[in-house]
């Protein structure tokens, strides 16, 4: 009744996706860094951060406003180096690559005047907008437009043979969201990738349903263009690290396995985007008993597995100098624990980052509790995050300072992240 | 661009021509083909209307007849909704069982708007059964938004506020005094009601403030219903906002505590823009995504008044919006890009398929579709979020939403396995599209060049190429020498009706051109 016993009974069709152009690829961002693989992480739902990065020299007064959630103080992870600041006992993974100046964190990340809501709040990370701007291009597809300009047109080419963008799971991004079609690529962990064939000849386009047909074609066509590099690629044996879980139990190690098949399969494409669902625990986000058990800590686990699999991976096929990644979510969560020992929407969180040649460490400080929290209380922001994606592509990509403000317009301090 | 001639909701009358029935019926029912097209041929578009919008009987509770399933305290041929919970993994199998069920009702839909107002209702009113993981509470969910489908927009709110899986998924169970959780009513005003549009002035302290009237509810596994408990219910009177007038919900203590969430709904439904957002919504569900400031002004803000008139009553609005001028533009033909249910189910309906006759068997094809349209990214009880599915509310893509470089090739893989020879294998029992019976209802068949214009107008709601026109007369024509031919295979067919040969070469031909329409991308709209 799976899914995958479907594709197997249905009949499969030759297909006949674009001759590959035999040109050399060299597929690349800004400043000649093709061989950087960026991996961002959305934890969809809103991240608990103080439950994630717990800051100890609040202890007493983050034990007050949630006293069954908090963990408690001697099963929080230490991090070399940091004595004020521990990390939820599920991290184990990240604990060792932050030790080992493998991973970084910032603290506060958040915008001005946040929204409560998950999906203007997701919007707005996505879009790389302010919080009462609409956008309706990704921050990311617009720094890739610098560079796949007037996208899709006359791409692949023999400069860019592969997909700008890849989104796993069912579903596209606003993050790729590009100014005429998603720059991305959907490819499903659950099911092999198929590129149909279509009639390039365009019917009724003078309507809006001929309007809605030409971007079906289009996103057909461009599959196809891409059919061959990506069936390359998935096509490609590879030994994955024995570290990763039976497939089905963690929906993010599944995801970020098929990343790193591509990777090692050779795809050029240099950002992908995974996801991990669930982060939303209004109600038992910890169990009253034991808070290191529970939703939020099944969450944790399934994070810091995903990671070290895949970067066990990347260390396989000796890709680790030039992949990174990066967690985020919408919103953090507010400081007080609710009546169902769980947490409502709040604002700001720390950020995640792990790769060879991040910066290691803590960018900003702890936030601070008061001993009296209420239920509405917030952490305070010190980082806009659209200064963090902005360093991010100054550093990480290259990108001019032009491109960045393409892609993330306003003025953002700069952050160190990456080791350019 | 063609231009939306018409902005008015002054009634269509009399009897539609074929091409505006087709529309009507493609956006109301989940596919319509010859069958449907004869029930209602030659009736008014007020008849047709009358049809559509009369509510469905209830359906049968799902059945326990999984021979899979040993189910100590179910005995086969019975329900489970009023069964005693047993674990997680015997209930994990209820609720595919349901979800299965519930996709077995959109199948089987009668003539009714019923259904697809139930999908529409649980796009606007989610809970994700796998979240709330008590196939009896996701049984009383479902039975609500197919009793309200067609009936009272508040009575449903109402409802929903205390429905028991409600009461889980959102987290109004944990809502008590002086500890109040807030994620139902946030929602209720974001999602359910009010909406986020740039009039909606509601503040953060709305939200607190109205979780604390919703305080002291609890779900009760045992007796599977709601329950009031006046200790935990928050006794003190709840300011709102200069949005909401300033008004004071007073506190009521004892029993008279759950009356409060009447003073609420009353609050919240005072707002027009609670009727403009519904009817935005509506009109995204069966006009088009689009909705610029003249459809504001003269197709929503009417709507809305209308909705507000009958006291929410949502029949009257449906009636007005699908009866009206504007809904028949011809700018509006094929529009929508279908959802995976409306392509899945709707090609199933065009080609009036007949399910297997054993219940067991019938139920594992409901399965094959739930999990595949599943796979299309549409998993029936199970929206990716509180908010619904992303092609109803992000703007500015909306349907497009459904279409991605995955699912594109996972529609056409169910596509191609409906015209498999064999038929569609659907976990165990298979499913023919009889695709001859389909194409001997027209008339002029043995003419090859209407066989493919009849058959395009009613399946594919946007016309196609010339090009591509003549590729699909080129699979009916393979190995022909001329159209005569073809003419001549369509006489001998209705002559000499026992000729196998002749009866399985003209069907291998059609199961071949109707699978060409179903993989076009505009077989993707509606």
């Amino acid at each position: 009744m799976k899914r995958k016993t479907f594709i197997k009974n249905a009949a499969l069709t030759a297909l006949l996706p674009y001759a590959l152009n035999a040109l050399t690829a060299c597929n690349h961002l800004a400043g000649g860094r093709k061989n950087r693989v960026l991996v961002l992480i959305q934890l969809v739902g809103g991240n608990d951060g103080l439950n994630t990065l717990i800051p100890l020299d609040q202890y007493k007064n983050l034990l007050k406003a949630r006293p069954n959630l908090l963990i408690p103080e001697n099963k929080i992870l230490p991090l070399n180096g940091f004595s004020n600041v521990g990390l939820h006992p599920g991290l184990g993974g990240i604990k060792d690559m932050f030790d080992n100046k493998l991973a970084g964190f910032v603290q506060g990340v958040g915008y001005e005047n946040p929204s409560y809501s998950h999906f203007r709040s997701s919007d707005i990370w996505l879009t790389g907008s302010e919080s009462s701007k609409v956008l309706y291009t990704g921050w990311m597809a617009r720094y890739l437009e610098t560079i796949f300009n007037g996208y899709p047109k006359g791409f692949p080419n023999a400069a860019h043979t592969d997909p700008p963008a890849i989104k796993i799971g069912d579903t596209g991004t606003y993050l790729f969201q590009g100014t005429s079609m998603d720059m991305s690529i959907v490819i499903d962990p659950s099911t092999p990738f198929e590129a149909p064939d279509v009639d390039t000849d365009a019917g009724e386009t003078d309507s809006f349903a001929g309007q809605e047909v030409k971007s079906i074609r289009e996103i057909l066509l461009q599959t196809n263009k891409y059919a061959s590099v990506l069936k390359k690629a998935l096509g490609t044996s590879v030994e994955h690290s024995k570290l990763y879980p039976k497939e089905g139990t963690n929906p993010l190690a599944d995801q970020l396995k098929v990343v790193a098949k591509l990777i090692k399969g050779g795809l050029q494409t240099q950002v992908y985007l995974v996801d991990l669902k669930g982060f939303d625990n209004h109600d038992e986000q910890a169990d009253k008993k034991d808070p290191t058990k529970g939703a939020h800590a099944d969450l944790m686990a399934q994070l810091s597995q995903g990671i070290t699999c895949f970067w066990d991976d990347m260390n396989r096929i000796g890709r680790e100098q030039d992949v990174m990644g990066m967690t985020f979510s919408e919103f953090g969560r507010r400081i007080m624990a609710n009546a169902g020992n769980g947490t409502d929407h709040g604002s700001s969180q720390p950020l995640f980052y792990f790769g060879a040649n991040v910066h290691a460490g803590i960018t900003g400080s702890n936030p601070v509790i008061n001993d009296n929290i209420t239920a509405n209380d917030n952490l305070a922001l010190q980082y806009d995050y659209r200064a963090v994606f902005g360093s991010l592509l100054k550093q990480w990509a290259g990108a001019s300072a032009a491109a960045v403000s393409e892609a993330l317009p306003g003025n953002f301090p700069e952050i160190k992240i990456f080791n350019s | 661009m063609s231009a939306v001639l018409s902005y008015s909701l002054a009634p269509v009358s009399g009897v539609l021509k074929q091409e505006d029935l087709l529309h009507l019926l493609r956006r109301t029912l989940f596919g319509a083909g010859h069958r449907e097209l004869t029930y209602f041929k030659n009736k008014t578009v007020e008849q047709c209307l009358d049809i559509l919008l009369k509510q469905s009987p209830a359906a049968p509770a799902p059945l326990q007849d999984d021979p899979d399933i040993q189910d100590a305290l179910v005995p086969d041929g019975s329900s489970w909704v009023n069964a005693p919970y047993e674990n997680e993994d015997m209930d994990k199998r209820r609720r595919t069982y349901l979800k299965a069920w519930w996709m077995g009702q959109i199948i089987n839909r009668d003539y009714s708007l019923s259904e697809k107002m139930t999908l529409f209702w649980h796009n606007h009113y989610v809970t994700q059964l796998e979240i709330v993981k008590d196939s009896r509470y996701g049984y009383r969910y479902v039975t609500m938004l197919r009793a309200h489908a067609l009936g009272n927009f508040k009575q449903l709110v109402r409802e929903g506020a205390t429905n028991v899986a409600m009461l889980v998924y959102l987290n109004g169970n944990n809502n008590s005094k002086g500890a109040p959780n807030e994620n139902f009513s946030r929602e209720l005003m974001e999602l359910f009601t009010l909406g986020k549009a740039p009039d909606v002035h509601y503040t953060e302290a709305d939200v607190k403030a109205a979780a604390r009237v919703l305080s002291g509810w609890k779900d009760d596994r045992e007796s599977i219903t709601e329950k009031f408990y006046p200790e935990l219910h928050d006794t003190a009177d709840k300011q709102f906002s200069p949005y909401f007038n300033n008004e004071i919900i007073k506190g009521r203590s004892g029993a008279d505590g759950a009356k409060e969430i009447d003073a609420l709904l009353d609050m919240i439904f005072k707002r027009k823009e609670t009727a403009e957002f519904v009817c935005r919504n509506l009109y995204r569900w069966f006009v088009t995504a689009r909705i610029d400031e003249q459809v504001e002004q003269k197709i929503i803000q009417p709507l809305a008044q209308i909705f507000i008139q009958h006291h929410f009553e949502i029949a009257p609005v449906l009636r007005a919006l699908l009866g009206s001028e504007h809904f028949f533009d011809a700018a509006f033909r094929g529009c929508i890009v279908k959802n995976p249910v409306e392509f899945f189910v709707g090609a199933t309906k065009q080609f009036a398929i007949v399910f297997p006759e054993s219940t067991i068997e019938t139920h594992l094809c409901w399965a094959h579709y739930y999990f595949n349209i599943g796979g299309l990214s549409m998993s029936i009880g199970d929206p990716p979020s509180v908010a619904g599915w992303l092609a109803y509310y992000q703007a500015p893509k909306y349907h497009q939403w459904w279409i991605n470089s995955y699912t594109l090739g996972f529609r056409m893989k169910i596509a191609e396995s409906l015209y498999l020879a064999e038929g569609t294998n659907c976990n165990g029992p298979k499913i023919k599209f009889d695709y001859l019976r389909f194409a001997l209802a027209f008339k002029n068949g043995g003419d090859v060049n209407k066989l493919v214009d009849e058959s395009l107008t009613v399946l594919c709601a946007v016309k196609i190429s010339d090009h591509a026109k003549n590729k699909l007369k080129a699979i009916l024509l393979k190995n022909l020498k001329s159209e005569k031919d073809w003419s001549d295979l369509w006489s001998k067919l209705s002559a000499t009706p026992n000729d196998a040969s002749v009866k399985e070469d003209v069907s291998n031909r059609l199961r071949l051109f109707f699978g060409g329409i179903m993989n076009m991308p505009e077989y993707q709209m509606m």
